[in-house]
């Protein structure tokens, strides 16, 4: 069974149309970038698989069931904004997660913290920006969850943060889970990605794994994208 | 899932309500004392005098600020939770939980309604605490005698009612008066700008609305209101009309409550809009 799909799926918000009949289908053990450049819809797409938003029109399945309660259990979600309360700290945190998420792997949490220094007293009002969004990353991947949407992971960290994320991801998610990527930040992310789908304008150009990309069009997916979306 | 909310909502006020009591329960033991103090140094007709006056008011002050904070703070906090826990960034975790938008909704009704229960109580506690002594406790016993006596005139049954009726309208209130800013927050975060200033112009519209329908519908039952008096004074005793009378009061406010509650839950549901 796909891990997700969505059939038609559209959005608009006033006479802006975010997402203009989306259809695809993700399949389980994949690593997929949903690439494209700002406001090309990939935020919304996202939004919309977690149940953030509601579509205009078509339809959108995780494991077979429409957004809802029961798909948060299955779907991981790293918001593209730390989102996470600033008065708490980071065991508050977990309990949190351990609370909600029966999945959650609180060992797992705990050596990621330990590994980056991290201490479970420590409030997220007192970590930088990068910490923060470091923290809210391992939470999202210490689940054992069968959908990962992650919305631009490594948007706003330095170099070696991005790094220590996409190794953090690498390392840590289901094998048999799917991980969808949303960024445009390609060179980084080219090397764990196993698919991509270009998105533009609220619409898919194409959806290809990323070994066909090379074998076919003998270029990059970095590349690509630059070609594609060349202003 | 309601009670593991909960759980963490609680942890979020808390940490505002309990210090807050604490300092409103200080403060009257401040005021009882500096009082006790003043007497006691006026009597013996010591120096600094008008420190100990001064001091003692500004302690006085502040117990009657506390007295106020308790329930200022108390319905502060209840707007603020809704907006940054649901309606600004930390609404990407929460609606993001595998629970019903219905369970997040009842976790902060219910978690502000006990705050503002505390807050009656910790204000009765603290008055009591300033102004307590043993001729106190004994007119208050004759009153609340009294008080018994009169409730159950007619039989036991009757007092106890009262109590329940009391106490299930003040949790009706507290429901609708959270709801009367819920409802207009929902609303005015599903625009994409100005979000808090359509939020407040909501609140003024749904009052507005409120009073011009309540008002419209009172209008159109004065006439028969002499009638209806009369033909439920040949019907029914005065202990059971007072009675109907608690029972519509908490039924006019629950379906005022329901209605703001559909609407916060429908804006939820379907105009959900994080920024």
């Amino acid at each position: 069974m796909n891990i997700l799909e969505c059939k038609g799926l559209t959005k608009r918000f006033g006479a802006k149309t975010a997402l203009d009949g989306v259809s695809l289908t993700i399949e389980p053990g994949r690593i997929v970038g949903l690439l494209g450049p700002n406001g090309s819809g990939k935020t919304t797409l996202i939004k919309l698989a977690n149940g953030l938003l509601v579509p205009t029109a078509g339809q959108l399945w995780v494991n077979g069931r429409a957004p809802g309660k029961e798909s948060h259990a299955m779907v991981s979600y790293l918001p593209e904004r730390t989102s996470l309360p600033l008065w708490m700290t980071v065991k508050q945190l977990q309990d949190f997660y351990e609370d909600f998420y029966t999945d959650f792997q609180r060992e797992r949490s705990s050596e990621m913290l330990d590994r980056l220094e991290i201490s479970p007293k420590q409030r997220m009002k007192q970590m930088s920006k990068g910490t923060r969004e470091k923290v809210q990353l391992i939470l999202a991947m210490s689940r054992q969850a069968k959908l990962y949407l992650l919305d631009e992971p490594i948007g706003g960290v330095d170099p070696a943060a991005r790094d220590y994320i996409l190794d953090t991801i690498i390392r840590n998610y289901n094998p048999e889970a799917a991980v969808v990527i949303s960024t445009h930040l390609i060179a980084d992310v080219e090397k764990v990605l196993d698919e991509v789908i270009f998105i533009d304008r609220g619409q898919i150009l194409f959806q290809s794994a990323v070994d066909t990309i090379r074998e076919e069009k003998g270029m990059s997916v970095d590349a690509l994208f630059r070609e594609v979306y060349k202003c | 899932m309601l009670i593991k909310l909960m759980k963490h909502e609680f942890r979020a006020t808390a940490r505002v309500m309990l210090p807050l009591y604490l300092v409103t329960i200080l403060l009257a033991l401040m005021t009882r004392a500096s009082a006790l103090w003043t007497k006691m140094v006026t009597f013996e007709g010591l120096t600094g005098q008008s420190f100990l006056a001064l001091l003692s008011g500004i302690i006085a002050v502040g117990f009657s600020l506390a007295l106020i904070a308790t329930f200022v703070v108390a319905v502060v906090l209840t707007i603020q939770r809704f907006r940054s826990n649901l309606m600004a960034d930390e609404g990407y975790v929460m609606f993001s939980l595998p629970v019903s938008t219905h369970s997040l909704v009842w976790s902060k009704l219910i978690v502000s309604t006990v705050w503002f229960l505390g807050a009656v109580i910790i204000d009765i506690v603290a008055v009591m605490t300033l102004v307590a002594d043993l001729a106190m406790f004994q007119e208050l016993g004759r009153v609340f005698a009294e008080i018994s006596q009169q409730l159950t005139a007619y039989n036991l049954g009757n007092g106890i009612l009262f109590l329940v009726e009391l106490a299930v309208l003040f949790v009706v209130v507290c429901l609708a008066a959270c709801l009367d800013f819920y409802a207009p927050l929902a609303i005015g975060h599903s625009f994409a700008q100005h979000k808090m200033l359509l939020s407040v112009a909501f609140f003024f519209a749904i009052q507005v609305a409120t009073q011009i329908i309540s008002g419209t519908l009172l209008m159109a039952g004065v006439p028969f209101l002499d009638s209806l008096t009369i033909w439920l004074s040949s019907q029914v005793q005065p202990m059971a009309a007072a009675h109907g009378v608690m029972w519509g009061t908490i039924l006019i406010t629950a379906i005022y409550g329901a209605i703001l509650y559909c609407l916060t839950i429908r804006m939820l549901h379907r105009r959900l809009n994080l920024e």
